[in-house]
């Protein structure tokens, strides 16, 4: 009845829409066949509706639905497979049917409106861009931001990039902040050295600290005031006097230290190495740094920017905060423990420029906007209105409130120009070109140039004049947008993707010149390019944004282990750091030394620091940069998938669960995500008290049929993985609080309160039905699956290069990249150069 | 100025209740202005969201009882007129969010780990609001201070707001016009905005001209948020040229003595409520900061933050019960006030959600799960205690996006919410 009644709504159907018709023979009958009984208007399972589905090109979503039935069909998917199958031709068919429908459609439209269509800059790309456009990257510009969502991973892409009255009152005052900020506008302040040391009351430690001298916590001897302890609770940091003028500038920190292992009075080196930091009391870092270890210490320079009035903090990176036996009743007892000493402290400054050369004034980001014109105090007899108030740039000013203004009566200061006018043209064109990335339209010019010709006649200083035609430049749709027009993308529009793709910026004064001569349009031309630009330190900008987002990164610091289940890694920032400062170093290694795609998976090194090599269980890495490290033979390291930060964002603070880190493994190393769980899957309650593991907690939900069409991809992945707790350490058993061994072990001075629960069994089938016994026979599997591995991180790179993500069309083209790269392995600066160089990169 | 614009409902006299003094209130519908009047929806709906920075002792304001028939805590009975208009919830608390003390500059961002490295706070609720309506008011919001010159406001790259301390200045702010300068410094860098939005509008329609269809959707977007920045800056811009509301009573004076915690909470009180009254503003925040002053209260001897630390002692816990009994009363006050005046049919409590509790549900061990919170008003369906924790404490940014929804601003989550706040209705 069901089947007459579909009939009977397909014919009349096929009578009204002429859309219908166009779709050839064997789509419909094969749908009403094997899927409308379950895909229909009234059952709709799974939300789906084929009944009703037209075929509408206009609409991708619609396209998307059709790419959904074609690929669920063709993989064997669908129907279920308590269903009769279609015959092998019948299949073929309607998949050949949709398919050719659906390239030629996308081909279509892409032809008349391309893949991406008005691309912005996201917040990121915004700050880089000031960053470059005005020497300035100290400018905190991306938090000002509302973020932009995130489609297939990336952050990018521009049909979700939406803009509303919210965005735009923030690009308006994120312009306003980065030009005031850039320019500077302050009396020079000459360079003070000031050296203090730490052992004297009132120049460095606090009362508290002070009292405390000589207790567990902090103890003289000699030339050293050494700490032992770094306490884990923000409010007890130690602070550092700024003894520096705290203007906004450039500073040369220096530091004697000493790192040492102290037993009783006797120095002596310390066991392990020591990393100190300075950071602002916001947190923002200032120096991070190996302490010099031998007898007469060291001395560390290191230069960094301080915004206004900021206070400094010292934080002892690799000490715990222990407890101290007996530290009321005998606190300056026997103590043996590795600390940090310091000596003196040293700051130099401000300096205009990075590079901390004494008597340059102004800065190079006043340059960037004002050229050679010089600066003078304002004057009532200058006959100009009084300068106006301007932002400071930093985002914490203040303990109490927002950003304050500098330029305040009664010292302010101002540009001098003796023809206004005619600087202010000179000087905004130069400004537009740059900031434009080609050459601007002359009614752009005039538009913005109006703004400071109509404040010149007001009699306004000529910053004030500049000020708001800079703002309305950063603020046009040419600054934010980018200009691609439909078909093959002319140079400078070229230029803009190449930079933002590899600097994550504009294009530098080369890359224009490139453009402007045509030598983008050539296959030659734009490999050079390319090669250049990945060659550029800025690159890191790239490798860093990449590898964050497709790795999800940014949610390292989302959950914290738990300080009970495992004390050894409570508030170990310095190896949550490490650990995403590896996974990046591997990306970058990845792509400059064009490994092969399956070092996703497995290698035969490991880019590591001291911490890291303590985590994993490697001898001989000292000091807390990240160095490439051999493995040798057999080892479980080597490859994204076995590092520190890929198994913390995988799992939580207590618990990791072979669900979820199977999920990410098939979403963002293979690339072949799974279904959402239905509604009523129900969650797992994890264990923490040892009486069962997750793998038995699981079973009861893969041995539903339902359940388990999904698990047996999902299950697979993270039962091997298994194998590594929740910061990555390898591991044989799960701990408990309840169950298990008792554990007589002391981190921090505390006796652990966890136990030795249930042994980990890292063994599974695979979705082949191969089983495995732990990771390394894993491994073995997934490197069966290069080309797959491959395919997934082209994908990837075609959606940031471009900003669009893969359609059904675009599909063949990433064959086509993966068959030419497939003989050397599928090598990854090859697979992003074969992007690059591609129509899908160089068409709109 | 155009007639259109002028405020006549503020060229009559306003009487309104002053510190100690009651006069009747005016008709609150008198005070939308005109303009205000033919575009708003006639439900307006407000917030006022007061954080207690030392905590609130659990025993003493947890109910016994869930759902309608609680039986109500120590605290709780002070407010019991107000019993059908508030809902209290247990099991509550801002997930991640820990670091004792430091949790309280996430009362109203729900930031995660304010104490650790890298921390950067996020946008507050009020400020997520007023970021979307607040340009129909004179002041977007109000960040107010009892005790500190902080406040819990945050913008969107989590900067902190200044806290408005002082009722006085809070006064001259709300209802004495500025000088002639101050006011055509104000108006001028409204309109070099405005004019920059204006050019830049100018020059997407230029280009929608020469780029393709698919573009030209995307500019039209941009275009649409430039006239409609231009727009609320122009409000922004009009509303330095009003009169401001006018009342009449007396500059309130400021308080020097750090013991006047209940003068000072009661002075903010009432002036947060008149501003909500005058339609100055419709998001309020404030900040009730104690530390180791001793309160002026009949019976406390020792400074507040010492006294959480009480270790259970009887003659501790006696002490602070005095003091958070003290604050409740003046909660008690600002909710009679609330109730007491009326617009558009329905009390300004009906239109105002008040979100009362702290960052730490035990101070004395500085924990910063199940927190006390309750919120009143704001035409919800109250007088009942949910309690929402099971295994784990239930998320309280829920709350503020049922509250967001509430004023009508289109959010489905704020922060590290789940949802709205479970069983809390609207009426």
């Amino acid at each position: 009845m069901r089947k007459s009644l579909a009939i009977l709504q397909l014919a009349l159907v096929f009578a009204v829409s002429g859309l219908r018709a166009e779709f050839p023979e064997p789509v419909f009958p094969f749908l009403e066949t094997h899927c409308y009984e379950c895909h229909d208007d009234l059952s709709q399972e799974g939300g789906l509706n084929l009944l009703d589905l037209d075929f509408d090109p206009t609409d991708p979503h619609n396209l998307a639905i059709w790419a959904k039935a074609h690929d669920r069909a063709t993989s064997g998917e669908m129907p279920p497979e308590e269903q009769p199958r279609p015959g092998a031709d019948e299949l073929k068919n309607f998949a050949a049917v949709t398919s050719e429908s659906l390239e030629e459609e996308w081909k279509k439209r892409y032809a008349s409106s391309g893949r991406t269509q008005g691309r912005r800059l996201n917040p990121t790309e915004f700050e880089h861009t000031l960053h470059d456009l005005l020497d300035a990257p100290w400018l905190e510009l991306k938090e000002m931001l509302p973020p932009d969502p995130s489609v297939a991973g990336f952050d990018n892409v521009a049909e979700a990039q939406e803009l509303s009255y919210v965005q735009m009152a923030r690009y308006l005052e994120a312009a306003e902040v980065a030009i005031d900020g850039a320019m500077q506008l302050r009396p020079p302040h000459e360079a003070e050295t000031v050296r203090t040391w730490f052992s004297q009351e009132g120049r460095y430690l606090g009362k508290d600290e002070f009292e405390g001298l000589g207790t567990g916590d902090i103890r003289p001897v000699g030339d050293w005031t050494i700490f032992f302890r770094q306490p884990n609770s923000a409010q007890d940091t130690y602070h550092i006097k700024n003894t520096s003028p705290r203007v906004p500038g450039w500073y040369r920190f220096r530091v004697r230290a000493r790192a040492v292992h102290y037993d009783n009075g006797e120095l002596s080196a310390p066991k392990q190495g020591q990393v100190a930091v300075i950071n602002t009391e916001a947190k923002r870092v200032l120096g991070e740094f190996d302490v010099p270890e031998g007898p007469e210490g060291g001395i560390v320079e290191f230069t960094a920017w301080q915004h206004e009035k900021e206070l400094l903090d010292f934080f002892c990176a690799t000490l715990d905060d222990f407890d101290y036996p007996n530290k009321k009743k005998d606190p300056t007892g026997p103590l043996k423990r590795d600390g940090i000493g310091i000596d003196w402290f040293e700051i130099s400054g401000p300096f205009a420029n990075e590079d901390c050369a004494e008597g340059v004034w102004p800065p190079e980001s006043y340059r960037r906007l004002f050229g050679d014109l010089a600066t003078a105090p304002w004057t009532e007899a200058s006959g100009l209105k009084p300068p106006q108030p301007l932002n400071l740039p930093d985002l914490t000013a203040n303990r109490f409130g927002l950003r304050e203004t500098y330029q305040l009566p009664p010292e302010m200061m101002m540009v001098v120009s003796e023809n206004p006018e005619a600087d202010a043209e000179r000087l905004l064109r130069d400004f537009m070109a740059r900031a434009y990335r080609g050459k601007p339209e002359e009614s752009e010019v005039q538009r913005c140039l109006a703004f400071a010709l109509e404040a010149i006649a007001g009699k306004a200083c000529f910053q004030d004049a500049m000020r708001p035609a800079f703002k309305a430049v950063l603020c046009s749709p040419d600054f934010l947008y980018f200009r691609e027009d439909a078909g093959a993308l002319d140079d400078f529009a070229l230029a803009s993707r190449l930079s933002y793709l590899l600097w994550r910026s504009m294009p530098d004064a080369a890359l224009l010149e490139d453009a402007a001569a045509g030598r983008l349009s050539s296959p030659e031309g734009l490999h050079a390019a390319f090669t250049r630009l990945l060659d550029d330190p800025k690159a890191e900008r790239f490798i860093e944004d990449f590898a964050g987002q497709w790795l999800e990164l940014h949610a390292v610091h989302e959950t914290s282990p738990d300080r009970y289940l495992f004390p050894e890694y409570f508030c170990d920032t310095h190896l949550v750091d490490s650990g995403v400062a590896e996974t990046v170093a591997t990306f970058d290694e990845m792509l400059h030394q064009n490994l092969p795609a399956k070092t996703i998976v497995a290698a035969d090194f490991v880019m590591i620091n001291e911490r890291l090599a303590e985590l994993y269980g490697i001898d001989g890495v000292r000091g807390r940069e990240i160095r490439r490290v051999e493995l040798p033979a057999g080892s479980v390291r080597g490859g994204l998938l076995t590092q520190s930060s890929i198994l913390k964002v995988t799992a939580n603070g207590l618990t990791s669960s072979p669900v979820i880190r199977g999920a990410w493994v098939i979403e963002q190393i293979l690339g072949t995500p799974a279904s959402a769980p239905p509604p009523d899957a129900g969650a797992i309650e994890p264990d923490t008290q040892g009486a069962k593991t997750i793998r038995e907690l699981l079973a009861l939900h893969s041995r539903e049929e339902s359940c388990a069409s999904c698990h047996v991809r999902i299950d697979p992945p993270g039962f091997a993985l298994e194998s590594f707790d929740v910061m990555g350490a390898w591991r044989e058993s799960y701990r408990s609080f309840g169950e298990g061994e008792k554990v007589n072990l002391e981190v921090a001075g505390r006796q652990v309160r966890y136990k030795t629960g249930l042994p980990v069994d890292p063994s599974g089938v695979t979705e082949e039905g191969e089983p495995f016994s732990d990771i390394h026979e894993f491994r073995d599997y997934l490197l069966s699956q290069e080309r797959q591995l491959a395919r997934n991180l082209t994908k990837r790179f075609v959606t940031f290069a471009t900003g669009a993500t893969v359609s059904f069309s675009d599909r063949k083209t990433v064959e086509a990249i993966l068959d030419a790269t497939e003989a050397d392995g599928y090598p990854v600066k090859d697979l992003l150069e074969a992007v690059v160089l591609n129509e899908l990169f160089r068409f709109k | 100025m155009s007639p259109y614009l002028s405020r006549q409902p503020l060229d009559r006299r306003t009487i309104l209740r002053g510190f100690g003094v009651g006069l009747a209130l005016p008709l609150l519908d008198s005070m939308i202005p005109m303009r205000a009047r033919a575009t708003e929806p006639t439900n307006i709906q407000r917030l006022i969201a007061i954080q207690t920075n030392q905590g609130i002792l659990p025993q003493n304001f947890f109910p016994k009882g869930e759902g309608r028939d609680y039986e109500a805590s120590l605290y709780l009975k002070l407010l019991d007129q107000h019993r059908d208009k508030m809902t209290i919830f247990s099991g509550v608390s801002h997930p991640e969010v820990d670091g004792g003390h430091q949790a309280e500059s996430c009362f109203l961002t729900a930031a995660p780990h304010p104490g650790r490295g890298g921390f950067r706070n996020t946008i507050s609720v009020d400020q997520y609001a007023a970021d979307r309506i607040g340009h129909l008011t004179r002041f977007p919001s109000l960040s107010l201070a009892v005790g500190t010159k902080q406040s819990l406001s945050y913008t969107q790259s989590g900067v902190q707001i200044p806290g408005e301390e002082s009722p006085s200045a809070l006064f001259r702010k709300l209802f004495i016009q500025g000088s002639e300068t101050e006011v055509d410094a104000q108006v001028s860098k409204l309109r070099q905005g405005r004019s920059i939005l204006d050019s830049v509008g100018e020059r997407a329609r230029q280009l929608q001209r020469q780029v393709d269809a698919a573009d030209r959707d995307k500019l039209d977007q941009f275009f649409t948020g430039v006239r409609e920045l231009e727009g609320r800056l122009l409000k922004s811009e009009e509303w330095e040229t009003q009169p401001k509301a006018s009342v009449e009573i007396p500059q309130p004076k400021d308080f020097k003595d750090p013991g006047a915690l209940v003068e000072r909470t009661r002075a903010m009180y009432d002036l947060a409520r008149l501003a909500l009254e005058t339609d100055s503003t419709r998001l309020i925040s404030i900040y009730v900061h104690q530390n180791t002053a001793k309160p002026n209260i009949p019976g406390v001897d020792t400074g507040t933050h010492p006294l959480t630390h009480h270790g259970n002692q009887e003659e501790k816990l006696e002490q602070l019960t005095r003091i958070e009994s003290a604050q409740f009363s003046e909660l008690a006050g600002l909710l009679d006030g609330l109730s007491g005046s009326r617009g558009g049919g329905d009390s300004l409590l009906d239109q105002t959600s008040v979100i009362y509790g702290t960052c730490m549900g035990n101070a004395n061990a500085h924990t910063n799960n199940h927190l006390p919170v309750l919120i009143a008003g704001g035409g919800f369906k109250h007088s009942q205690h949910l309690s929402l924790g099971g295994t784990h404490d239930y998320p309280l940014p829920n709350l503020f996006v049922s509250t967001l929804q509430r004023f009508g601003v289109e959010a489905d989550r704020f922060a590290t919410s789940t949802g709205t706040m479970r069983g809390l209705e609207m009426v």
